[in-house]
């Protein structure tokens, strides 16, 4: 079988010597941002692009993904134990993780986050491995035309299911994509907007730019609270073995946010904290005790902790089939393709068979590697929150400059990093989510050439976007997202269900 | 000032990138046609389309619940840009030793409870790990001491 042979090509990659190491470097670094509140996924990884230098494309996307959902695993350890999450998508489980911790029941609820997370993160890496072939040979045979459409439709819907205005995030993708744009036009080779500056005639850094626009701004805003003490309130873990009847009652809630977060996760701007929100409300909805949920509920742990950790595995698909990366993180993850020079796309499955079965089967020994980490070990990294965050701030500082500069060896780089800096500071300061900045910034080329290449086919006539039929539909999803955020009543649950993330 | 702060800033910010893009692109760039476009077709578009939200964002500033910024932690801020910037000034003259003191101390003094000897102590920890990681184990070719102070 075709399925299993490609399995078999992940696992001997994943399970070479250099790539076990670096999903291990993942996972452990993943563990420890997630813990860490002041610290997200995607700033780490920025944070990180200068390094994927040294080491292999397959190694590279390893070590990147195994931060992203190890962090998943780390948040949601301290949203138990604490009621600290340590990343949005955690804040789910900390409703009734929390409590069940306040009950003495801390342990049972890290076993079964972990068991959790294990069969989802198993089922997505299964999900991704059947839904990879189908989805590139679909691109594979899309136009221009068609393939406009599609980045379209990834553009608007990732703003729409996102957090925060809709406005102001189309509006930051539109801001991310003119940056984008500068640098020589790959067409005519006509350098644009660099102001005279000759280090610009490549574009502005993908590094630098992320680094600066989520990274130093991150700290920036971390510098507002700095010095205030944080809650630490630790409850103590007891036994850590769920009983019989705890495994019964989250299997369900177990499969349930499997299949929903494996769903969630591939549509644009999802990934895992939409995963975790629509999970816990379906559980609520089906339990036959609703008011447990809120007071302790082991399916309110079950169901989003799965979900998440689907949810952030199969925002992968997109990203590897399409090359369109449904939110800030895989953005990363494209540039860091980028930067190795493999376009991200249909075309990675075709001609990087190792290098996209490798990173799909590391995920699952990733899982593995993250129970053993986090349930023996949870007493240490517990023992991290301690540290404060004065301390780390100069190292993530110098690991930052460092990184940037390393990358060109040019100074130049590190004022691009402190321009995108106070920008992005800037922007979040005013009410806009930096995200769909970094969303439009790696797409603008792509959708400039297709929509370029389009057009000359058409002899210039805009209607052949609505004359080819898979545009026209496409088009057409995209036109009823649009008018659903414009419809107020479902704005407004969107509101509702974005409002409990804001606590 | 009974309006929304947060609007008006954000519409006169994507309004200003908005233009700045759409006529560097008709007063520096080749617009060409549907048909075949000169490079600066794409982002007059793009520079128009923005300019237009920032229209929006800005009117709308007047019309919603009054809202300001916040504080901007202008003394940590300053240290902390301060400290990339006086890497990137002294990685080539003074030598990557002191580019790494300098920043790594500039950062730990800028949070609000920081204090000169516990900034002090992380400025050494840090620098020596930095030089043994970067300039040792990863053998980058800066010289620790630049040209100003008598290095190659």
């Amino acid at each position: 079988m075709e399925f299993v042979d490609h399995l078999a090509l992940g696992l001997s990659t994943a399970l070479q010597v250099e790539n076990i190491f670096y999903c291990f470097i993942g996972v452990l670094l993943g563990t420890f941002i997630g813990v860490l509140p002041g610290l997200g996924p995607t700033a780490t990884i920025a944070m990180l692009l200068p390094i994927t230098y040294y080491l292999s494309p397959t190694a590279s996307l390893i070590m990147l993904a195994g931060i992203y959902y190890g962090s998943q695993y780390g948040g949601s350890t301290t949203a138990i134990l604490m009621n600290l999450p340590g990343e949005v998508s955690s804040s789910v489980t900390a409703i009734d993780g929390y409590q069940m911790a306040r009950k003495g029941q801390a342990g049972k609820a890290l076993a079964i986050a972990a068991i959790g997370s294990f069969v989802a993160g198993t089922f997505a890496t299964f999900v991704i491995a059947l839904a990879a072939l189908p989805l590139s040979a679909v691109a594979l045979s899309f136009g221009s035309t068609e393939y406009f459409a599609l980045i379209v439709l990834g553009i608007v819907a990732s703003t729409a299911l996102a957090h925060g205005s809709v406005v102001r995030g189309m509006a930051m993708i539109v801001t991310g994509m003119l940056f984008g744009l500068v640098g020589a036009d790959t067409d005519s080779g006509t350098f644009r907007y660099i102001l005279g500056m000759i280090q610009l005639s490549d574009g502005l850094d993908t590094v630098a730019v992320a680094l600066g626009i989520f990274g130093i701004s991150e700290i920036l805003r971390n510098l507002e609270t700095s010095g205030s003490e944080g809650p630490v309130t630790t409850a103590k873990i007891t036994s850590l073995m769920p009983s019989k009847e705890d495994l019964k009652e989250s299997a369900g809630p177990i499969v349930r946010g499997s299949l929903l977060g494996a769903v969630m996760g591939v549509l644009p701007g999802g990934g895992s904290i939409i995963s975790a929100f629509s999970s816990y409300a379906l559980e609520k909805k089906l339990s036959k005790h609703p008011e447990r949920f809120g007071h302790g509920a082991i399916a309110g742990v079950a169901a989003p902790e799965s979900a998440n950790n689907a949810g952030a595995q199969t925002s992968f698909i997109p990203m590897l089939t399409l090359g369109i990366p449904p939110n800030a993180l895989m953005a990363l993850m494209a540039g860091a393709l980028m930067i190795q020079g493999i376009t991200p796309g249909p075309n990675v499955v075709r001609d990087q068979p190792e290098l996209f079965w490798g990173v799909i089967a590391s995920m699952w020994i990733g899982n593995v590697m993250l129970v053993i980490l986090n349930l023996p070990l949870v007493g240490l990294w517990v023992a991290l929150l301690k540290i404060p965050y004065r301390m780390l701030l100069p190292a993530i500082v110098i690991f930052s400059t460092m990184g940037v500069y390393t990358v060109n060896n040019s100074a130049f780089d590190l004022y691009v990093l402190l321009l995108f800096g106070v920008l992005g500071y800037t922007f979040r300061k005013l009410g806009c989510e930096v995200a769909p900045f970094l969303i439009g910034f790696v797409l603008s080329g792509l959708l400039e050439t297709h929509f370029r290449r389009a057009l000359v086919f058409s002899g210039g006539d805009m209607m052949t976007f609505l004359d080819h039929p898979i545009s026209a539909g496409i088009l057409a999803v995209t036109a009823l997202i649009i008018l659903a955020v414009a419809v107020p009543a479902i704005s407004r649950t969107r509101k509702e269900a974005f409002a409990e993330s804001e606590d | 000032m009974q309006a929304n702060q947060k609007d008006l800033g954000a519409g006169l910010l994507f309004t200003s990138i908005g233009l700045f893009f759409a006529l560097g692109a008709v007063f520096g760039l080749p617009i060409g046609s549907a048909s075949s476009m000169g490079a600066g077709y794409f982002p007059l578009w793009l520079g128009v389309i923005l300019t237009c939200f920032g229209l929006g964002i800005f009117i709308k500033g007047f019309r919603t619940a009054p809202e300001d910024i916040g504080t901007v932690p202008w003394r940590g801020a300053l240290l902390l840009l301060g400290a990339i910037l006086f890497f990137a000034l002294a990685v080539d003259t003074l030598g990557a030793l002191p580019a790494l003191a300098g920043c790594c101390f500039l950062a730990a003094i800028s949070p609000n409870d920081a204090t000169w000897k516990s900034a002090a102590a992380i400025t050494v920890a840090l620098t020596a790990f930095c030089v043994a990681v970067f300039i040792y184990a990863l053998g980058l070719p800066y010289p620790m001491i630049g040209p100003w102070l008598g290095g190659r």
